[in-house]
């Protein structure tokens, strides 16, 4: 049983009860609405991200192996002389996408040049193959970047949106009722009380 | 906006073939410190960070996954591959929301 609020029982505190309970439960009803919209989107984005991450992960594993066999067949001093030259540019913005109340960051990349641009005589065709695997895979990489923060995001706010529906719903609605309950009985109660004193005392009036 | 590697040697070196800059960490210290610099840093967009990495400091990390704001943290398997027993997303999920899927 919620506990009732320390009230007079009076009329006025009566009528403010009943408003603060119609915006209670508008306020849950919305709420409430919220919480289901989040989760849809929480929901999708869960898909994705499972289908995202398998595929990178994936991905970057084999990039990593060729990287590693470029590194055997390949000394240190031209592999880094392949990396110097490299003008690559990747260069990211972010832009944000409204959910709901949310702010969530969407990832604008623009990628530049050419990430092949050393010399073939020193590198091998691991590395080359590594390199266009890497270059294939990174875009990837930035949307699951950005779809495990919208997660992470979503997924915070649901938790804040959950705690104040089931406030509302277990403390809130059901204390203004019970408080509404006790005023209203109170103020039947000393209305009995009023009616029975006037009966006595015309009973009083009347015997004179 | 910039991104930042951090990690073992191989998955650094791997970045920096498409130019982006990284940081090789080999102890837990060496991530702490280049993961608070990384933060430091201006004009930060992403921190990719190996899984390995990563869990050596893991405390630090999620701390930074879902407090900040910017820059995104994303972790990626190095080359040894997929870390066993890393939470999934599953998991990630049941944490946050506290429901079960």
């Amino acid at each position: 049983m919620a506990m009732q609020f320390a009230t007079n029982a009076t009329r006025m505190e009566l009528l403010r009860i009943k408003k603060r309970l119609v915006l209670a439960h508008r306020g849950h009803k919305l709420l409430k609405d919220k919480q289901d919209a989040l989760m849809r989107h929480f929901l999708e984005l869960v898909d994705t991200i499972r289908e995202l991450r398998k595929e990178v992960e994936e991905k970057m594993q084999r990039c990593f192996q060729y990287f590693l066999m470029s590194r055997i067949s390949t000394s240190r001093p031209y592999i880094e002389e392949a990396l110097m030259v490299s003008n690559k540019k990747l260069d990211i913005e972010f832009e944000s996408k409204q959910v709901l109340n949310l702010q969530v960051p969407v990832i604008v990349s623009r990628v530049e040049g050419d990430i092949r641009s050393y010399g073939f005589a020193h590198t091998t065709g691991n590395l080359d193959l590594g390199l266009q695997l890497f270059e294939e895979t990174f875009p990837k990489l930035l949307e699951l970047a950005q779809a495990e923060k919208g997660l992470y995001l979503i997924g915070d706010d649901i938790e804040k949106t959950r705690r104040r529906v089931n406030a509302l719903e277990y403390i809130l609605i059901p204390g203004l009722e019970e408080t509404r309950r006790y005023i209203q009985i109170k103020l039947n109660e000393v209305e009995r009380g009023n009616l029975t004193r006037l009966m006595k005392v015309k009973e009083l009036i009347r015997e004179d | 906006m910039k991104f930042y590697v951090i990690g073992d040697e191989e998955t650094v070196l791997g970045f920096q073939l498409v130019g982006i800059k990284g940081k090789v960490a080999r102890t837990p210290e060496e991530t702490r410190e280049s993961l608070e610099n990384a933060f430091k840093e201006e004009g930060l967009g992403i921190i990719i960070i190996t899984e390995r990495t990563a869990s050596t400091v893991r405390s630090l990390v999620d701390q930074y996954i879902y407090k900040t704001t910017f820059p995104l943290i994303i972790e990626i398997p190095d080359r040894e591959g997929k870390m066993e027993g890393r939470g999934s997303v599953r998991d990630l999920i049941r944490a946050a929301v506290g429901i079960h899927l």
